[in-house]
């Protein structure tokens, strides 16, 4: 055989190859761990209203599913800037600002990174959604439901049927730390105002 | 099983005066130090190390709120370094199986992590990124131990990644989002061929195999209007060239007859098959047509490479057997009523069997030649 190919062949001491599948195991956790840390302990925190993804769907095992009021869903009117050229798969930015009872809405929203934004304001990047372009031969725009990687709450086994009835009543917020690139963090989960679950950094 | 075998056919030898005596020692000695493979602890060790490591998934999906977050992250990092100390003491002590089984459990203990900070900090619906970290996991692991269960996970995890994906994006378009996707898969397929490679591992090679086969026609679906089984039939049939008439130059790097010609044969097949059944109300003309190609195909690729390599010989009589019972159906299966069918059918499949038995003598003959 050639030599590079040899030389890719060769085993590795088995020490060493325990210590570099360490170091990267661990160390991508540990980055995952830390970004998510880093948004919590520097992001600006917003509070979010929540509301019920499916009513009739209560209680998915350990979780608690939570949709976002004017948030999940948006109006297609508030899109400015270009609209893509056709139907594709991209995330969303809204750009967020305090309503009348102090929680966030949506103020606009754009397939690009926003570039100007007040100081009350908050941009929030979603995950990706399909996007439907009108053409010429019909159809109309359209944004699917959006979502932003915030949309489950992991609680104890058994508490999260209350969390779900208070949710259907429009009592549940959540505090959301956003990070300046508009990645969001689960911050502190709320019924009527009162604090239910605080998120320790680590 | 192929140890008694061989030692049976090695006493044959011997005493028919083929081999000289002690010849036969020295070869199944030979046989022994090369072939480590599958042993029942060895398949056991690896089942064991999926069930600790099932487990260790299950209690983290428990969300057991008894112990303290940062008391589970811990834990869990220190079983991951566990798992990897025990595969290095493991390669040390000559005991790859046990090695294998240790990094199937470390990186199962790795998925559960990644599971674990989504769950810590409340992610959700980030399949592809999971997947992805995951899989990249594996191919460290994979190329660090030249382990062949971590290039074999790697390869399965490299699926997950492409359905999650392509899941995330079907029927969207093409935009640089995608581009991206594309290459990701693209050069996860290649990263599986390297591991499988470097650990020697056939299973991971073929993993790897038919993930480029399955990004190609995904990429293809995703970006033209070309129909999947007419480009399936066209990529099995250069892929079937390129193994079978192979030019001298590329000797070296593809064998004759061998795995690509393997796959093309089926690619080929599988597409043709494709096209029969996506058909939409054809006509009788145009169906026999295809059907007398898709028997014709296939006696030809039995006649090309069925000599030299099983698989394609084996596939081809499927195909044809498939074939056949499909014109018998199309043609007098309304005329003849289920009895009628199964008759015929039982006859063509009978007329058939006698045919492959002739056909397999002539390959035995031409074998036993050189």
């Amino acid at each position: 055989m050639t030599g590079p190919g040899q030389m890719l062949r060769r085993p590795l001491n088995p020490y060493l190859a325990a210590l570099v599948s360490a170091v990267v195991l661990i160390g991508t956790l540990a980055l995952a761990i830390e970004q998510r840390a880093a948004i919590l302990r520097d992001g600006r925190e917003i509070l979010l209203k929540t509301e019920p993804v499916d009513p009739r769907d209560l209680m998915r095992g350990d979780y608690v599913r939570l949709g976002y009021t004017d948030l999940s869903s948006i109006d297609e009117t508030l899109v400015t800037g270009p609209w893509p050229d056709r139907d594709t798969t991209i995330p969303v930015w809204l750009t967020l600002a305090p309503g009348e009872d102090g929680a966030f809405v949506a103020r606009s929203a754009s397939f690009s990174r926003p570039e100007t934004v007040a100081a009350e304001e908050v941009v929030l990047k979603s995950l990706p959604v399909r996007v439907t372009v009108a053409q010429p031969s019909g159809g109309l725009n359209a944004i699917g439901r959006l979502e932003f990687g915030i949309e489950r709450y992991y609680v104890p086994e058994g508490e999260g049927l209350e969390i779900e009835k208070a949710q259907n009543q429009g009592r549940t917020t959540v505090a959301v730390r956003i990070s300046p690139d508009g990645a969001p963090q689960i911050a502190r989960l709320m019924i009527d105002g009162e604090t239910l679950y605080e998120e320790p950094l680590y | 099983m192929l140890r008694r075998y061989l030692s049976r056919e090695l006493d044959q030898w011997t005493r028919s005066g083929l081999l000289a005596p002690g010849q036969a020692q020295v070869l199944l000695a030979d046989h022994d130090r090369r072939y480590t493979g599958f042993s029942l602890s060895a398949v056991l060790a690896v089942l064991a190390a999926v069930l600790f490591g099932a487990a260790v998934i299950a209690l983290i999906a428990a969300n057991w709120e008894v112990i303290p977050r940062a008391t589970r992250v811990i834990a869990l990092l220190i079983l991951l370094m566990a798992g990897l100390a025990a595969a290095a003491v493991a390669v040390r002590r000559g005991a790859p199986w046990v090695a294998e089984a240790a990094l199937v459990f470390t990186l199962l203990c790795y998925g559960a992590g990644i599971a674990l900070v989504a769950q810590m900090y409340h992610l959700s619906g980030d399949e592809t990124g999971f997947m992805l970290t995951w899989a990249v996991g594996a191919l460290v692991v994979s190329f660090a131990f030249a382990s062949a269960m971590a290039a074999a996970g790697a390869g399965l995890l490299g699926f997950g990644y492409l359905l999650a994906v392509q899941d995330l994006f079907s029927g969207s378009g093409t935009n640089p989002q995608d581009l991206s996707s594309y290459a990701t898969v693209l050069a996860l397929a290649f990263a599986v061929g390297v591991a499988a490679w470097r650990s020697r591992s056939a299973i991971a090679g073929h993993l790897s195999a038919l993930l480029l086969i399955s990004w190609v026609m995904w990429v293809i679906f995703e970006t033209t209007e070309l129909e999947p089984g007419y480009v399936l039939a066209a990529l099995g049939a250069v892929a079937f060239g390129a193994g079978s008439f192979t030019p001298s130059p590329l000797t070296g790097t593809i064998s004759r007859h061998g795995a690509v010609s393997a796959y093309g044969a089926v690619m080929l097949l599988s597409g043709l098959g494709l096209i029969q059944v996506s058909l939409v109300d054809p006509g009788l003309g145009v169906e026999m047509a295809l059907a007398a190609f898709i028997l014709v195909v296939s006696v030809a690729v039995l006649a090309v490479a069925g000599g030299e390599n099983r698989l394609v010989r084996r596939f081809a009589y499927f195909a044809f057997a498939c074939e056949t019972l499909y014109v018998v159906g199309e043609t007098l299966g309304s005329l003849l009523g289920s009895f009628g069918f199964l008759f015929l059918g039982g006859v063509a499949l009978a007329v058939m069997a006698f045919a492959v038995t002739k056909i397999e003598k002539r390959f035995k003959k031409g074998e036993a030649r050189p």
